[in-house]
């Protein structure tokens, strides 16, 4: 892993995380919803960051695919993606401040996988499950 | 076998090698930064191991919540304290920091009033916030060796905040 391979990596997963919260808030009851509106929210912010970062490092970044995989049937179905999303999340953030000594890479890293273990507990919490945390967010 | 002159010159001299050589400064042996680090990162969890004990004593009742907690934090320790290797040395990172050191446990917000559930979640939120701080700024400086773990406990520290 370099360190360019994981930020584009990231970048395809927070495209991913966009679309994926664009169809899965549909299912959703409040506040859930909220939840999904306030996570489509960060993800976009993400994604603005390591598009800059990406740029920075010589490279066009590559935008989103037309379309993902996220058949979503209900309710449940809902709140076990978007907890996919952001635990797939964490274990990118988690590669990028394993690999890079850039200051303002390695903090962008420790502020996303934070963030996107905070999404997934309260995803967790939303589903009823019974310990909705985690020892070590991000490890895969 | 009777030591001639020239024996016992030789000793000498090799003696007064030996002694010239002792008197050259040792040379300055690298301490690694990661160290200290996971020692300061060893203490945090220590203090909340100490708080989260605490509140079970006294609340009961928070059990089914604080016990799923605790035992992350044991997970944390645990991580950051490998055990010895089967050869009895203890790893680099064992050795920051031992278990049956006595830490500083000055981070501990004990003056709170406590005698109340809601209390004592909050105040556990509260040291869950700082440590999940101090652990991700040490993140920020560590080496990408133990970076990950301290980010990943940063995270699991924020993440135990929405619960409590």
């Amino acid at each position: 892993m370099t360190e360019l391979s994981v930020l584009t990596d990231l970048l395809a997963a927070e495209h991913a995380a966009i679309y994926a919260y664009g169809v899965l808030g549909a299912k959703l009851d409040e506040p859930t919803r909220e939840l999904a509106l306030t996570s489509f929210e960060a993800h976009r912010a993400r994604r603005d960051e390591l598009i800059t970062s990406v740029r920075a490092a010589g490279i066009e970044p590559a935008g989103p695919e037309p379309a993902y995989d996220v058949a979503v049937t209900g309710r449940t179905a809902a709140l076990a993606l978007a907890l996919r999303v952001e635990t797939e999340l964490g274990v990118r953030w988690r590669d990028l401040v394993a690999v890079t000594d850039d200051p303002r890479l390695r903090k962008l890293a420790v502020l996303g996988l934070q963030d996107s273990a905070v999404r997934a507990t309260r995803w967790r919490t939303a589903a009823g499950t019974d310990v909705a945390t985690v020892a070590l967010p991000g490890e895969a | 076998m009777q030591l001639t002159r020239r024996d016992l010159l030789a000793a000498g001299a090799l003696g007064a090698l030996t002694a010239c050589t002792s008197t050259i400064p040792p040379e300055p042996i690298p301490v690694d930064p990661d160290l200290a680090l996971v020692a300061a990162a060893v203490t945090r969890e220590q203090a909340l191991l100490t708080a989260y004990d605490a509140a079970l004593a006294d609340h009961p009742g928070l059990t089914s919540l604080l016990a799923p907690l605790r035992a992350q934090h044991l997970q944390h320790l645990q991580r950051l304290q490998p055990p010895a290797s089967p050869t009895g040395a203890a790893s680099s990172l064992s050795t920051a920091s031992p278990l049956s050191s006595s830490p500083t446990r000055t981070a501990v917000p004990t003056p709170l009033p406590l005698d109340r559930p809601v209390a004592r979640r909050r105040a556990l939120a509260t040291l869950e916030r700082s440590t999940s701080i101090a652990h991700g700024g040490a993140a920020l400086t560590a080496s990408r060796q133990i970076a990950p773990l301290l980010a990943s406990l940063s995270a699991s520290e924020a993440s135990h905040v929405v619960v409590l």
